[in-house]
């Protein structure tokens, strides 16, 4: 089966990651790891699968299970501590508070310390810190760590690197071990889920830091899954307020409103669904290098808008029944732009689509996604070639507190938003060369960085932009 | 006379396991159902078992096929039957699967690639099968054109076997994706698998996933169509052909029908297809009404094509040849199979005599009483090729995607080469 190797940066990807293990550990029957309410009862579903065989031959993807253990055997927390399964995971950060917490919480176990990359006293907010400074540093004990998980590993499939693009650590950092990983494993695919923190900066220097990692993230991605926290603000306070209005679930108290658990959590199952075709058996299986080659048209345009459905945040579980309206309707909140997790709307009218995914998972069939594709091929603006570019999968299992659920992921010109968004930012700043002081006084960072990273930014935008104008070309076929 | 099947990919392994449980059932059929005497019947059954699996010397059945794929979770469960976790009463036991992630949807990938690291297993493979049949007649390979493993596996595979075993009747079942789209590089795969594979072979089966969709909803009735239904019907339809049928190699005589160089596209039609709901009310037609309903069903893919094109198809329709047989008590007479014979149906230059060639089975099949299926060679291939290149046509001028190709050294030439052979066959096929 296949695995990946997730990669955690700085405070925010570690903190995606100690959202992501419990969530994945429940995916695959395990009781509720993070020590709240046990929420055995709606496990129970996913149980059922695990003791068969296909749940847990895939446990392999996240987790490497010494030769001598079978998985069977693995039904608690203890079981894994006992017999010495490990998560197929990296952490770096260059402060110790987040990961400390990894060390004390229940999951601590799961971790090898050899894995554990850390330092004192973090990164300065400064992307020229993390990159230049840090990444030399660290650059063999990251190597050394990141071979250690690939020895444990029979058939890699990728690596899945999450961070922050707003800070030093996650930005910084995190885009120089993309660049190692392109230069020393370049066969293995990398997939980044990066967060741009718009909406909530709360650091000055964050548009230097997402301009900057922005273009590393095209040179070096193999596929990218942005993500905007105003976006996920917004998916996580509608959802909060929704609960609040309705009569049948408790009013949830302040206490409960965790917006950056809940925002996390969405990430997570966004990550859970796009792996979810690599480790579980369907009959249309979508691997997840198969994504690659369906979505990126064109080398630098690999930047894929994600949505899902059911989106139900963690703090609220209630549990569907898929009958056919239902089913529908995942497929049209999946699509719509409430939840992307981007600001973008991928049928929207400046959205031309290069390449749409859809992959059902639990009970959809073949004639569903057909219905979908089509409704999708009537609705969405395309260019005069990606009308069919369409990839479909079914996957069996379904996610863990629902019966059935949708992704779908975008490659649409609209991406340019963001990118426009992230250059009018820096621009800004850079007009005015505001804190740049900060960036050239560490020694290895090059002045022509700005201006190189600035011209990168414009060709990319002008490259979607070409993409939205173009013109059908009418070449008789050639005889 | 044995034949090795070859499956490949995640849409030929679940045809290939669906095809040999319909073989299996039918060698096993209900002996109070069966038509013929327990003696024909025993000589029908071993033929056919000996043509499909081996015995091995503990009495267990082993399907001469291999199972290739690029990752297990396909493979894994062709042992057992996927409706309710029993083992099925025989083995596939030649699985050549290396999990190292798939072919990425890409042809070049899967043909350059992937391909390399599973050949000398694979070759292995076929010689130990080979070296269990006392007469291998032909070697059958089933694979879809969409994904990455099935088409580029598949075609350096077909290719290497085609030098190993030169005298061998190759035949290949070709599963093309749904039109509106399933991969999006699914039609530069197509195109290129057809390029490929058309010279090697002798002759491709061609199934259309809409096609066999539409019969899905139209004659079986089913609303919510999944995989297992279509693969039934390939399943069924293909060991109606393959299944013996007295003393003539079907696999020689389906490579007859694609004689010449230039026609070797064979469609499959079949009657009849009733939902087992309605089955129990069915009356058993008659043969001549089964084979007006397989006369009427040579025109009957062209419902998924625009009304335009298909129109103008039905009414040039021209057959290079057909093949029709009819399996269950008592063989059709002349009269019945009349509508086939038409003249009109067939190119000028096709000498009267093997326009239409018949065989008849005593023995029914799968405990059906009366099953007909007709193997067609015509111009009406034209149109799903022709989607093919269209579509592909399309995204090679815009040059999308080509950068995943070039990077395993299919560059725009290979292409262009790929594009005119394929123009070059709907050429042939659109000027009988």
């Amino acid at each position: 089966m296949s695995e990946f190797i997730t990669i955690q940066v700085g405070q925010c990807g570690n903190q995606i990651g100690a959202t992501f293990w419990p969530s994945v550990l429940e995916e695959y029957g395990f009781e509720n790891v993070t020590g709240g309410v046990a929420t055995a009862n709606l496990n129970n579903n996913n149980k059922k699968h695990f003791s068969s065989n296909e749940l847990h031959s895939s446990f392999n993807s996240f987790f490497s299970i010494p030769a001598t253990e079978t998985c069977s055997s693995l039904n608690t927390l203890s079981d894994l501590k006992q017999s010495k399964v490990k998560a197929r995971s990296i952490l770096v950060d260059m402060e110790d508070s987040v990961i400390a917490r990894y060390k004390t919480g229940p999951l601590r176990d799961l971790f090898d310390d050899q894995c554990i990359v850390t330092n004192y006293p973090g990164s300065g907010n400064n992307w020229a810190e993390g990159f230049c400074y840090h990444g030399p540093r660290y650059k063999n004990k990251i190597l050394n760590s990141i071979r250690r998980a690939i020895d444990k590993c029979d058939s890699l499939q990728g690596f899945l690197l999450m961070f922050s693009v707003g800070g030093g650590t996650g930005s910084g950092l995190g885009t120089y071990i993309l660049q190692l990983l392109d230069d020393h494993f370049p066969d293995v695919e990398r997939f980044v889920s990066c967060v741009y923190p718009t909406g909530t900066e709360d650091v000055i220097t964050c548009p230097y830091n997402m301009a900057l990692s922005t273009k590393q993230l095209i040179e070096h991605a193999s596929c990218v899954f942005p993500v905007e926290n105003r976006a996920l603000l917004d998916i996580v306070t509608r959802q909060y307020n929704n609960n609040k209005n309705s009569t049948l679930v408790p009013k949830p108290t302040i206490v409960e409103y965790k917006p950056f658990h809940d925002m996390n959590n969405v990430i997570v199952n966004m990550l859970l669904h796009l792996t979810s075709g690599s480790r579980f058996p369907g009959n249309i299986n979508v691997d997840i290098n198969e994504i690659c080659t369906n979505m990126v048209p064109y080398p630098k345009m690999h930047f894929l808008s994600s949505s899902f459905s059911p989106i139900v945040s963690y703090s609220t579980k209630t549990s569907y029944v898929s009958s056919q309206p239902i089913k529908d309707e995942l497929f049209r909140a999946a699509c719509s732009r409430n939840n992307q997790l981007l600001k973008i709307d991928p049928l929207g009218l400046k959205s031309v689509l290069l390449g749409t995914t859809l992959v059902g998972r639990g009970n959809f069939c073949i004639s569903d996604m057909r219905t979908y594709v089509e409704r999708l091929q009537t609705k969405g603006h395309f260019t005069s070639w990606s009308k069919k570019s369409v990839k479909i999968g079914l996957c069996n299992i379904p996610p863990a507190e629902h019966n059935a659920a949708m992704l779908a992921l975008f490659n649409t010109t609209a991406m340019s938003t963001l990118f426009s968004h992230i250059y009018e930012l820096f621009e800004k700043l850079y007009n005015k060369k505001a804190h740049v002081h900060h960036y050239t006084q560490v020694p290895e960072f090059e002045k022509n960085y700005f201006e190189e990273c600035k011209d990168n930014l414009l060709k990319n935008i002008e490259a979607y932009k070409q993409m939205e104008n173009c013109k059908q070309k009418t070449l008789p076929r050639a005889i | 006379m044995s034949v090795v099947t070859l499956q490949f990919g995640q849409c030929g392994n679940q045809v290939g396991q669906a095809l040999f449980l319909d073989l299996y059932n039918d060698i096993k059929g209900d002996t109070n159902k069966i038509s013929v005497g327990k003696r024909s019947n025993i000589e029908y059954a071993s033929e056919a078992a000996n043509k499909w699996f081996h015995i091995n010397k503990s009495g267990e059945w082993e399907a001469r096929s291999i199972l290739i794929d690029t990752e297990n979770k396909v493979t894994a469960l062709a042992n057992k039957n996927n409706k309710n976790n029993n083992n099925v009463p025989y083995k596939f036991k030649n699985i050549v699967a290396k999990c190292h992630g798939g072919a990425a949807n890409n042809w070049a990938y899967g043909y350059s690639c992937k391909s390399q690291l599973l050949m000398a297993d694979i070759i292995e493979g076929v010689r130990k099968e080979t070296e269990k049949c006392d007469f291998v007649s032909s070697i059958f390979s089933i694979l879809s054109s969409a994904g990455g493993t099935g088409s580029g596996v598949g075609s350096r595979t077909m290719e290497v076997l085609r030098d190993e075993y030169p005298n061998k009747t190759m035949l290949n079942t070709m599963v093309l994706p749904y039109r509106d789209g399933e991969v999006v590089t699914q039609n530069y795969n197509s195109l290129l698998t057809l390029a490929k594979l058309y010279d090697i072979t002798d002759a491709t089966y061609l199934y259309e996933n809409d096609a066999v969709h539409l019969m899905c909803t139209k004659t079986l009735s089913l609303t919510n169509v999944t995989f297992h239904d279509i693969n039934s019907i390939i399943a069924q339809q293909l060991s109606a052909v393959l299944q013996p049928v007295g003393n003539v190699s079907i696999s020689r005589v389906v490579a007859n029908l694609a004689a010449h160089p230039r026609y070797k596209f064979i469609q499959v039609k079949s009657a009849p297809h009733v939902s087992k709901e309605h089955s129990k009310y069915e009356a058993l037609s008659s043969w001549a009404i089964l084979v007006n309903r397989v006369r009427t069903s040579l025109k009957s893919n062209c419902g998924v094509y625009d009304l335009k094109s298909a129109t103008e198809f039905t009414r040039k329709l021209k057959c290079v040849g057909n093949m029709l047989i009819s399996r269950g008590n008592g063989a059709p007479s002349e009269e019945d199979i009349k509508p086939l014979t038409d003249v009109l149906l067939y190119v000028p230059w096709l000498p009267s005599q093997v326009r239409l060639t018949h065989f008849h089975q005593n023995r029914n099949f799968l405990d059906l009483n009366r099953f007909l299926v007709l193997c067609t060679n015509n111009n009406s291939v034209c149109l799903p090729v022709d989607c093919v290149l269209e579509e592909a046509w399309s995204l090679f001028t815009s040059k999308a995607f080509l950068h995943h190709y070039k990077k395993y050294d299919i560059d725009e030439q290979y292409f262009h080469g790929a594009f005119e052979d394929i123009e070059e066959i709907i050429r042939n096929y659109n000027s009988l």
